[in-house]
């Protein structure tokens, strides 16, 4: 992929948001398109303008992160959903790729962070190393 | 006769014809008078001897024969010649005494063979009293003898027999009113036995007062009454006496010999029955006082039953009602006649009344204790109030059950309270767990999130050190952030505690695969778990209780069994669900330390055995020492599962 990547940000824990916001920023192949606290407000937002490639959590409440994935890949089946969760869980990944995310991203690193997103830019399929069958929650 | 036909003097010939013919006359009665005589003595059955002076043999009747050996030819024989049959030595002394003093001498013999003779040696009078010799008669009394030993038995019996009975014997003459009694009579009556006692005397002496109309009306009646009819009756003496204070009095009447119609006497016999009727009296005044006592007894529970709110009710064996309950009818206003034809059913609330029936019924089969509980009609404020009834068998000495004695008890306060402790308890422990719930979503959704963002930045931070060559930060920012991710870790951890979120999202099995994993990693247990189908339950709290359980009984597993592995099974059984958690350790004795609240309890599952309550669900324990265990819960699924 070539040029800036038009990246949105779907996360409600505010500080998390700026914190997801900042690292976008810090890479120079992404450009920060949108940033929305809730499923609902992105997708109302994609129907105009679609991003490229949509950052989103897990555990969102109201309509869920796999729920966001799924809406948005069959509606733009062109923009990259990768899902940025606390649960080690592989059953979780499991459902978020089977919904059509491209990544799933254990939060906390940043290296981790722009290593799955370099993964997923360049083709692949990405899950962070620490997902495992019966990891904790 | 000599002298009649010694006459030589010659007489005239018609003379001498006429004379010669009553010689001839006298001659023929004088043979017939010997041809009698002789008949008579061989007719007659005693042996009789006839001896001369000389104590010689004269004549015999035949039955001498069987006494002595002598023959005709023996006539003129000396006794002394001859040998007898007879043990009596002296009879020729006899005979010589008898004819020297002309005293007859009389005498019982008896012969070799065991018979006994009455023997009699008379003198032999000619008939102008002129002593001719001996007569020696033998009767045979043996079977007289025989008869007056057996009489002699009898009589001695009959003492002995009075005499160990301790009766005595009185008769009555009815003549002369004269009462002759034995000495042991006497002594029972207190009675001097030196006067003539009339039945007045006796009456007046013996009998009290009051008493002695009835005793002459019994004398009476026995007087009047048939031969054969025996009397008794018991009479009461005066108890200024020594001697006895009650005696019985038996006898007959017998008519006189001479005249069959008229009696002539009372006879009988009197017996001391002081000490039986001081029993029966002591008998009967214990059973008028236990009588009184058991009347009393009644009489204060009739008085509780009617005091208290009990309803006491009665069914004969059968289990029909068989007899009136005033508190029934009051509170249901069920009539007499719907008691008494088995309608107290219709009383009962319709959800209710076929358990009720049902446990009445398997009552009465088993005649075992009945217990039920359910709501019934109370009329007075038209409403249904819950009510405990209870029934126990009635059986006799025997063991047979000849009925049924119940009570209802109302228990709608009780019933009603311990709903709303229930309907509590379950709103308690529901806050609870929202409670905890709350907790771990903060935890998850908000401290978490803060730390991943700090975690984040200090990584940002730490690249952009290491990009402006600043290395000596790095060691701190490295501890830093691994201070940070344990921190993650425990709130992580702290999460899962509260709520696991597996059970917000996944299935019952999967979460019991998660918490095996979480057993293997945090224990070392290796738990399997085998699941036959998927179980959706939509009741979260059901859920999260179902996982709890399972958690600590495999923990129980943990802490006890002293093995390194568990199994967990889930199965639908009918319309509930199944858990199995078997282990192959220990074991333990099931009846050691079990409380009475259940085995939840005595399996240090507390507050798990509560709410399985709540869920309506049960526990079972099976387990012997060095044999492993196995425990069973079983929960209704909502909706019958699905």
């Amino acid at each position: 992929m070539t040029g800036s990547v038009r990246t949105a940000i779907v996360e409600d824990h505010g500080l998390f948001r700026e914190t997801i916001a900042a690292v976008v920023a810090s890479m120079p192949q992404l450009e920060l398109d949108g940033v929305y606290s809730s499923a609902e407000d992105a997708v109302a937002a994609f129907a105009d303008d679609q991003p490229d490639m949509v950052l989103l959590d897990l555990s969102l409440s109201g309509m869920s992160g796999v729920e966001l994935v799924a809406e948005v890949h069959e509606r733009w089946p062109h923009v990259i959903c990768i899902v940025l969760s606390g649960h080690r869980r592989e059953v979780y990944a499991e459902q978020a790729l089977a919904a059509g995310a491209r990544g799933y991203i254990l939060k906390g690193s940043p290296k981790r962070f722009r290593e799955g997103i370099s993964q997923v830019l360049e083709g692949h399929v990405y899950v962070s190393d620490q997902v495992q069958p019966n990891g904790d929650v | 006769m000599t002298d009649d036909l010694g006459n030589d003097e010659p007489a005239p010939t018609e003379e001498l014809t006429t004379l010669n013919q009553e010689n001839r006359h006298k001659l023929e009665e004088l043979r017939m008078l010997s041809g009698d005589l002789q008949n008579l003595l061989v007719g007659t059955d005693i042996a009789t001897l006839f001896l001369d002076r000389q104590l010689r043999i004269l004549r015999f009747t035949p039955r001498i024969g069987e006494l002595f050996n002598v023959r005709h030819t023996d006539r003129g024989r000396p006794l002394g010649d001859l040998t007898h049959q007879l043990r009596y030595d002296q009879i020729h002394a006899d005979a010589a005494g008898v004819l020297d003093r002309l005293v007859p001498v009389e005498r019982q013999v008896q012969s070799h063979d065991g018979r006994w003779f009455l023997t009699r040696v008379l003198p032999y009078r000619t008939t102008d009293d002129h002593i001719d010799g001996v007569v020696i008669t033998f009767v045979d009394i043996t079977r007289r003898r025989i008869a007056e030993a057996g009489l002699r038995d009898s009589e001695k019996q009959l003492r002995l027999a009075l005499e160990a009975s301790e009766m005595g014997t009185w008769s009555w003459d009815l003549v002369d009113d004269v009462i002759s009694a034995d000495r042991r009579t006497l002594d029972i009556l207190g009675l001097p036995d030196d006067r003539r006692m009339t039945f007045q005397l006796l009456v007046d002496e013996c009998i009290p007062q009051e008493e002695r109309a009835s005793l002459r009306a019994a004398a009476d009646r026995a007087i009047a009454a048939g031969d054969d009819d025996a009397f008794s009756v018991e009479v009461p003496l005066s108890n200024s006496r020594v001697g006895a204070t009650w005696v019985l009095v038996s006898g007959r009447r017998y008519a006189s010999e001479d005249d069959p119609t008229t009696l002539e006497r009372l006879t009988g016999t009197v017996l001391d029955i002081s000490e039986r009727k001081h029993a029966e009296e002591l008998l009967t005044r214990r059973v008028e006082a236990q009588t009184e006592e058991i009347r009393r007894t009644e009489r204060r529970f009739r008085a509780l039953v009617e005091a208290s709110s009990q309803i006491v009710w009665n069914a004969d064996a059968d289990g029909r009602i068989s007899e009136d309950a005033p508190q029934w009818r009051a509170f249901t206003g069920q009539s007499v006649e719907e008691l008494r034809t088995s309608g107290w059913p219709r009383s009962v609330h319709p959800d209710d009344r076929d358990a009720a029936v049902t446990a009445w019924t398997e009552a009465l089969v088993a005649q075992s204790a009945f217990h039920a509980e359910f709501r019934i009609c109370h009329a007075p404020s038209s409403s249904w109030r819950w009510v405990a009834a209870r029934a126990v068998p009635l059986r006799d000495d025997h063991g047979s059950l000849h009925g049924w004695v119940g009570m209802v008890t109302d228990i709608d306060e009780r019933r009603r309270a311990e709903n709303k402790v229930r309907a509590l308890a379950s709103r308690v422990t529901m806050a609870e767990h929202e409670e905890r719930r709350r907790i771990a979503q903060v935890l998850h959704d908000d401290l978490q999130q803060r730390l991943y963002s700090l975690q984040m930045k200090i990584g940002l931070v730490h690249e952009q050190m290491e990009a402006a060559g600043v290395g000596d930060a790095s060691t701190s920012i490295d501890e830093i952030e691994q201070r940070l991710a344990e921190t993650v870790d425990i709130t992580r951890y702290l999460a899962v505690e509260l709520s696991p979120p597996i059970l917000e999202h996944e299935g019952l099995a999967d979460a019991l695969e998660w918490l095996a994993s979480q057993m293997q990693q945090m224990h070392g247990l290796d738990v399997e778990v085998r699941t036959g189908e998927t179980f959706t339950i939509s009741d979260h709290d059901m859920r999260v209780f179902l996982f709890q359980i399972t958690r600590e009984l495999l923990f129980n597993v943990v802490k006890h069994a002293g093995v390194p592995k568990a199994t967990v099974e889930l199965a639908r059984e009918d319309s509930r669900l199944r858990i199995v958690v078997t282990d192959e350790g220990d074991g333990f004795d099931v009846t050691d330390g079990w409380t009475t609240e259940g085995p939840a309890t005595g399996f240090g599952l507390t507050n798990a055995g509560e709410r399985l309550d709540l869920f309506g669900g049960d526990i079972t324990v099976a387990s012997k020492p060095g044999d492993g265990t196995v425990v069973t819960v079983r929960i209704p699924l909502p909706d019958g599962g699905g």
